[in-house]
């Protein structure tokens, strides 16, 4: 009987299909398919990821945008957190950390959606057809950059130093870390063939466009050196256009209207259901409301803007916030704890009597002088000899504080929709492309002039006035072309994940002699915890190399 | 069906006997107090022919001349008569209940006749603690099983490991088979016995799901001409938070140590001196002491023909974390009825209604052990006073007096407490009916249909008044459930004997199907205090869902000769929905044997052994524990990219994926000395092979893990318990209870022989070959430096070897990422068991129930934050004055301090994962205590009670334990977020006191 009972019910339906899901064999009959694949990469870039034991805030986003800003010397972080960007600003970092292991995951995930629409269309079936493809391949570029950006040495360092695992097949063979130069090359690739297959977007600017690939591909010829090929496509890009055309007349628009502005050539969309609140981007920079408000920028930074206090790009974007009944205070860095130099420094505040041109403060009872300088004639500065050592003084209305450390908010990545909290954080965008052919003129040799009139339009848009421009002849104390460009670099991209690679491609140290929670230091390029540790669940399994002094 | 009762019928009608006739009449008495006993059966052997006693021990039973009459009675000896017309039986009490039935769940069997490891504990000796859940009356009662307290939320489940844990992805969990239906449910007063199945031998019939063992449930029914007897159970009482030694640091020691972080001018100009005088404790405020109720009512009755059970149950208990709580509802209807000589039903309708409060904001955990002392959660007025309301806190300033907000995190979820819920609503009905078929004496048919349906609505509110660090416009989530099964199993039983020979044999075959289904809508910027989804802006929906079927076939024969000789085998071919077609169905044999060594004749001569048996027993059963659809390649359509619907993959696909098999040999021995002492020893042996695993696969290849079947693992242990009854004179009776059991775990094969980590929250474990598959693997810490304070690290290279300096001694360093993991210690005790007694003098009691692990480590992830050595300024930390582990802090050259020197964001990363918070977990804890007064019988029989009693009782009484977090039980199971064996921000267990009374009628 058994057997009986048996035969009956084998012949009973067991099988059955999970309600929300589609087989990838019939995902893949058609185009559709693929574009449901393309918006499932894009999306699983801004999703909460359930990895490693995290769910909230595990967004590539926002591990992004921090880890690739916070190791340089545009923020300074006020307090210690139990967020692991602590440790990737205090090049603390360890393998098992959620940042740098989620961000790897999601980035081979995305590359793996992307091989897996290349390997299953052909081109040149329908315009359609080719578009999607084109956003598989830019994908794939993209997220293999910001691989090998974080994870490996900047290609100027070596070609042969060792990258990440180049994927360019569906296969889940486990490979090797290949070479930078081998990284760098497959990314050129794909950008380019990623720029011929697409046209315009499919929409707006979440999607990837031909534009949005050949910046990208300035950005890499960049990074690569090849200076010729940075400004070609950009040129090509521009097609006879001024590079002023394609900027947004209102900068700080830009970033809350990311996905629809002109300037903008591919962003990560988010809709109002995808904010996340606290563990958001902006809520490190801001706090309206909700928001941590702990990341400000650096001092150095600050001392940058404040050249040009019109500057949009500090007026509009950073929020001092000052005490209503403002006194003139005197914020001067000390070690926030003695003999620990680990533990970066925190300010003294004091008082800052107006004294003729200098100020006088009182600190346990003895008073020191805060002496004005004005450097290149152009602008001032602050110091003070305190305890034998001359240090740069911040003098400035009384404002909160948190932790000893002013408070200036920053809403680059806020106000999307009205939400403090939302935005769609731009990947690339014309102003940086403007600025990549400016640096390529810089290295280029000869073509200064040309660099400098990039450089101009970044900052007429900027509303800098016309004494405020740059000419070979009008270098405002700059040593070169290349250093105007550098810091325009800084004062345009702040934040936005750039100035990181920057200094090190560019073999600049990276002063962080600013208070917060890191370290007080002076950071040569070729530190070695400047590149993350390969994800510990990664090489154990694999076998692959790690970074060294991980 | 129906052709085969017709058939049947016909064959009931024709072996009709007829033989002359006689009328047996009689009384039948207790040995012990000389009562008659009511219920008896009264059978003629070898016959269906039969009837019970009545109310005053009276039957009349038509009998063949020169019949044997059989009298059997639960508790008391069998006996047999010759028939005579009259026949007054005196029967004696079987001390050690060796004719007790015990039940297996698709069939019962005569204790002595076991031949496998069964535990049965009664519904007496389980309702000592008040809990709504069967796992925690089951804790530290039945050797080999390892009970853990999920933690203090009311309605949470405890945790049972039945001899060790043999999976490691799929959940070792042991099936319920409740009234012979697998995974049915029930409510724990209802009980009426629990039959623990731990060997291949009694568990090898349930199959493919039995792999962690099967827990029996038998619920209370009525009998035929059984009194009506009216049960009345009440017990109130109170339930406080058990913080045991977690101690944070109090304002004053936060001061100092502050003062420890900061250079002079900054401390001074950051810290107001009057800081040391704000000491509030956060924990008094966010912990209460709760309400707990719970009563129950029962009637149960029979007439000739009709047996039933009506019980009812309210379960009211308040959390000890404020905002938390549950209230539970149950009603059960048993009834059974003769309807012909050759047909009887049993039908069992169960209604369950229960609403669970969760904590109101999920901070409210890290926000009463994480907040700073310096913080007064009170809204002050301009002069200062408390005005008794809960501040609102936004910012890094306090919104009353503008002063500064110490804690990290700007917010206080006692002020959200005001507006904000969390709670789900659950119903749960199931229906059985069961008839027996009695075609014959020796063969009979049972079939057994349950239906069950469940409902849930679960609803998160966050008004937009609150705080909330997601939702600045509130947010509110209604989800909502359905679920239904239908199962059906049928079993044809037949037994035969002849001379010494007895047979008996089961076949049958089941089929289930089930559905699930989940919706789930959520909303934002509603107006204060509105808590519908219709005055909010859509936020998200979502739902799916979730089908499943499968079927088995089972047969199971068993002899005996001369009740000494006992053999068992059984057989069971089973197909589910979870797995690919190909690998759909799986078989699973096993077979028992035992020798009833004290039925010998060589044995009859002494009367010091009064009973001893051996058991031996192999087979086979599966696991399949693992979420549907492993083995399909698909997208989920669940992601959205600019409002579109958007694909990702799912998984690494695995078409191969089939049952997990456990291999369980056992052998056993059941001995009971003069009908007063009781034990058995058990060894084990169980190899659980193609394991169910989440293998690790590198993350650049797009995927990090895949399910396969890879991989073994063994169990091997011994468990020993011991009853005895060691008083038992006039008015004294003294029982005592001892259960041990020892159970060592070891991986056996993986994958290419390879090791890999199990990771949550970046803590890892390794399981690897030779290995406790819970193997702590982390940075081992070599203590503190006494010439700086530096943390200290043992140098252990990439193999997992020390690095030894000249002189063979182990070297450290204060660099975290300059050495690497090795194992440090296990998640998994050497031993737990319980120690149970009842000490009763003139019907006042007094019952102790312990239990206790030992040799288990214990990974305090809070630590992390909360002992980090300068790391988080922002955090209150556990305090070093205080602890009862003899912490200390560095401070000068030459100090030996467990503890390292403070430093302003951390100690050279100090407080990263390493086994300096990898803690003991053993512990010995008095469960439950419980100190009472029986009426006697005489006093209370003019109430018209038959049994009348009050007591008094404590849960949680006292635990010993090292460890520094607030409950040393830890659950095994492994989650995303969690490893076996990992403590983080718990939600601590009570200690509850209450008085109660239960009274019969």
């Amino acid at each position: 009987m058994a057997l009986v009972a048996g035969v009956l019910f084998t012949s009973c339906d067991l099988n059955f299909f999970p309600s929300d899901e589609l087989n990838s064999d019939v995902l893949l009959q058609d185009e559709a398919g693929a574009a449901y694949i393309m918006d499932g990469c894009y999306a699983f870039l801004k999703d909460e990821i359930d990895f490693l034991g995290y769910a909230s805030g595990n967004t590539f986003t926002r591990h992004y945008f921090q880890l690739s800003e916070f190791p340089a010397d545009n923020t300074s972080l006020s307090s210690h957190t139990t967020d692991p960007l602590y440790e990737a600003t205090a090049y603390a970092m360890t393998d098992n950390l959620k940042n740098v292991g989620t961000l790897w995951m999601v980035a081979y995930k995305a590359i793996y959606m992307a091989n897996t629409v290349i390997t299953s269309f052909d081109e040149g079936t329908s315009t359609d057809g080719d578009q999607l493809l084109g956003e598989a391949y830019f994908m794939r570029a993209l997220m293999h950059l910001n691989l090998v950006t974080l994870y490996a040495k900047p290609y100027s360092h070596g070609r042969d130093n060792i990258g990440i695992p180049l994927h360019i097949s569906t296969s889940n063979e486990t490979i090797t870390r290949a070479k930078v130069g081998d990284v760098y090359d497959q990314i050129v690739k794909d950008f380019t063939k990623a720029s011929e297959l697409m046209g315009p977007s499919r929409g707006n600017k979440g999607y990837p466009s031909k534009d949005a690939a050949l910046g990208m591909l300035s950005r890499v010829h960049l990074y690569m050196e090849n200076w010729e090929e940075v400004v070609n496509t950009v040129n090509a890009m521009l097609g006879g256009a001024s590079p002023a055309s394609k900027l947004e007349k209102d900068f700080v628009a830009l970033f809350p209207n990311a996905k629809t502005a002109n300037e903008t050539l591919f962003c990560i969309a988010h809709e109002a259901t995808d904010t996340r609140g606290q563990s958001s981007i902006g809520s490190m920079y801001l706090k309206d409301g909700m928001g941590w408000g702990e990341i400000y920028p650096s001092n150095t930074l600050l001392y940058l803007y404040e050249r040009y206090p019109e500057d949009i790009r500090y007026k509009g974007i950073i929020l001092p916030q000052y005490l209503a009944a403002g006194t003139m205070t005197a914020y001067l860095p000390i070690e926030a704890q003695e003999g620990g130099i680990s533990t970066g420094r925190s300010n003294l505040i004091a008082n800052a009597t107006p004294a003729g041109e200098n100020f006088t403060c009182t600190v346990d009872g003895a008073t020191y002088t805060i002496e004005k300088r004005t450097i290149n004639g152009e602008y001032t500065e602050y110091w003070m000899n305190y305890k034998g050592e001359d240090v740069q003084v911040r003098v400035h209305p009384v404002m909160q504080n948190r932790k000893q450390i002013p408070i200036y908010y920053i809403n680059k990545f806020s106000y999307q929709d009205g939400d403090p909290m939302l935005s769609s954080p731009i990947v690339c965008r014309w102003g940086e492309v403007i600025l990549n052919r400016a640096e390529a003129y810089a290295h280029m040799g000869g073509k200064d002039a040309e660099a400098l009139a990039d450089v101009n339009v970044l900052r007429e848009r900027a509303g800098i006035p016309a004494d405020g421009m740059f000419s070979t002849g009008k270098m405002h104390g700059y040593a070169s072309a290349l250093d105007v460009v550098l810091d325009e670099r800084r004062l345009e991209l702040a934040f936005e994940g750039h100035r990181l690679f920057d200094l090190i491609r560019n073999k600049r140290q990276i002063n962080r002699l600013y208070p917060g929670a890191q370290p007080w230091e002076i950071v040569e390029p070729d530190y070695p915890k400047l590149q993350y540790p390969i994800p510990n669940n990664e090489w154990t399994v694999s076998g692959i190399e790690q970074n060294p002094t991980y | 069906m129906r052709t085969i009762s017709v058939i049947c019928m016909s064959l009931l009608l024709a072996i009709a006997p007829a033989f002359a006739q006689t009328v047996v009449k009689g009384t039948v008495t207790s040995a012990d107090d000389g009562m008659p006993l009511i219920g008896v059966s009264v059978v003629e052997q070898g016959t269906t022919n039969g009837t019970v006693t009545d109310f005053d021990g009276n039957y009349e039973l038509e009998t063949a001349k020169n019949a044997t009459i059989q009298f059997s009675y639960i508790g008391f000896k069998t006996q047999t008569a010759k028939a005579a017309a009259t026949l007054n039986i005196i029967m004696e009490s079987d001390a050690i209940m060796m004719e007790e039935v015990v039940s297996l769940g698709y069939s019962s069997i005569k204790k002595a006749e076991l031949s496998s490891a069964v535990v049965t504990v009664s519904s007496e000796a389980l309702t000592d603690v008040t809990t709504s859940d069967i796992g925690n009356m089951l804790q530290g009662k039945v050797a080999g099983v390892q009970i853990t307290n999920a933690g203090g939320q009311p309605g949470d489940a405890a945790e049972i490991r039945i001899r060790g844990t043999g999976s490691i992805t799929a959940s070792s969990d042991p099936v319920y088979v409740v009234d012979g239906v697998m995974g049915g449910s029930f409510n724990p007063q209802d009980v009426e016995t629990i039959s623990v199945l731990k060997d291949a031998g009694a568990t090898g019939i349930y199959g493919a799901a039995a792999a962690g063992g099967v827990i029996v449930v038998t619920t209370k029914s009525g009998k035929k001409n059984e009194k009506v007897t009216v049960d009345v159970k009440a017990t109130a009482g109170a339930k406080q938070a058990l913080y045991n030694n977690y101690k944070m640091m109090d304002a004053k020691e936060l001061y100092g140590f502050h003062q420890q972080l900061y250079s002079k001018g900054v401390f001074s100009a950051m810290y107001p001196k009057d800081l040391v005088n704000e000491n509030h404790n956060w924990q008094d405020e966010f912990f209460r002491t709760g309400v707990i109720q719970d009563y129950y009512v029962s009637v149960k009755g029979g007439s000739d023909k009709v047996g039933y059970y009506a019980g009812l149950n309210y379960y009211d208990e308040q959390g000890t974390l404020i905002t938390t709580g549950m209230k539970k509802f149950s009603a059960n209807l048993n009834l059974n009825a003769q309807i012909t000589k050759w047909l009887d039903m049993k039908a069992k309708v169960t209604f369950t209604k229960s609403t669970v409060d969760y904590p109101s904001s999920w901070t409210m955990l890290d926000d009463a052990f994480n907040k700073m002392p310096w913080d007064n959660p009170y809204e002050l007025d301009a002069e200062g006073k408390s005005t008794g309301r809960y501040l609102y806190v936004d910012n890094s300033k306090r919104s009353d007096n503008g002063k500064a907000w110490w804690s990290q995190n700007t917010w206080n979820s006692l002020n959200s407490t005001y507006y904000n819920y969390s709670t789900s609503n659950n119903f749960d009905f199931s229906g059985m009916l069961q008839l027996n078929v009695h075609f014959t004496d020796w063969l009979n048919f049972s079939t057994t249909n349950t239906f069950g349906a469940g409902y849930w609505k679960s609803t998160s509110y966050v008004d937009p008044r609150a705080y909330d660090s997601s939702y600045a416009n509130g947010y509110l989530e209604n989800s909502i459930g359905i679920s239904k099964s239908f199962g059906t199993t049928n079993i044809l039983k037949a037994s035969y004997q002849w001379g010494d020979h007895s047979v008996n044999g089961m076949l049958g075959w089941e089929w289930g199907t089930w559905k699930s289904e989940y919706t789930t809508a959520s909303g934002t910027g509603m107006p204060n205090g509105v808590d519908a989804l219709n005055a909010t802006s859509p936020f998200g929906v979502s739902g799916y869902e979730m089908p499943g079927a499968s079927w088995a076939a089972f047969v199971q024969a068993q002899y005996d000769y001369a009740k000494r000789y006992f053999v068992t085998a059984t057989f069971r071919a089973e197909a589910s929905s979870i797995f690919a077609p190909e690998n759909r169905v799986g078989y699973f044999p096993s077979v028992a044997a035992s020798w009833l060594i004290s039925n010998e004749d060589f044995m009859k001569d002494q009367d010091v052994v009064s009973f001893l048996k051996l058991r031996a027993s192999y087979g086979v059963t599966g696991n399949n524990n693992i979420p549907a659809y492993k083995y399909l390649a698909t997208y989920a359509l669940s992601a959205l990219y600019q409002n579109q619907v958007a694909a990702t993959p799912s998984r690494l696909a695995n078409p191969l994926l089939h049952w997990e098999t456990a291999n369980m040999a056992a052998v056993g021995i059941d001995l009971t000395f003069i009908n007063r002492i009781d034990m058995s020893i058990d060894l084990y042996n169980t190899d659980n092979t193609g394991l169910l695993l989440n293998v690790p696969v590198a993350p650049s290849t797009g995927f990090y893990e895949v399910t396969k079947n890879a991989g073994s693992v063994r169990n091997q242990g011994i468990e020993y318990r011991i009853d005895a009854n060691i008083i038992n004179k006039g008015k004294w009776n003294w029982d005592l209870g001892f259960n041990i059991g020892f159970n060592k775990n070891r991986v056996t094969d993986l994958p290419n022989h390879e090791p890999f980590l199990q990771t949550a929250s970046s803590v890892s474990q390794q399981v690897k070959e030779g290995q406790d598959i819970y193997s702590w693997y982390m940075k081992e810490w070599a203590g503190v430096d006494p010439n700086n304070g530096d943390p200290l690290w043992y140098v252990v290279d990439a193999e997992g070897e020390y690095v030894l300096d000249a002189d063979g001694q182990k070297t450290t360093t204060n660099d975290y990422n300059a050495t690497q993991a090795k194992v440090v210690g296990k998640a998994t005790p050497l031993f737990s068991g319980g120690l149970n007694t009842q000490v009763s003098w003139n019907g006042i009691f007094v019952n102790v129930n312990t239990n206790f692990m030992y040799g288990n480590k214990i990974y305090n992830y809070t630590r992390q934050s909360t002992d980090a050595d300068g790391a988080y300024v922002g955090y209150n930390q556990l305090s070093i004055e205080n602890s009862i582990q003899g912490w200390s802090r560095w401070e000068k050259k030459g100090d030996n301090a467990t503890h390292p020197k403070p430093m302003l964001n951390g100690n050279k990363n100090s407080n990263a994962i390493s086994s300096r918070y990898l803690e003991d977990g053993s512990y010995f804890r008095i469960k439950n205590l419980t100190v009472g007064y029986e009426f006697p019988k005489s006093l209370i029989k003019k109430a018209y009670m038959t049994r009348c009693r009050i007591y008094l009782s404590a849960d949680n009484l006292w635990t010993a334990t090292k460890f520094s977090g607030m409950d040393p039980e830890i659950t095994l199971s492994t989650s995303t977020y969690n490893l076996a064996g990992m403590y983080s921000s718990n939600y601590p267990v009570g200690r509850t006191y209450q008085a109660g009374v239960e009274i019969s009628f």
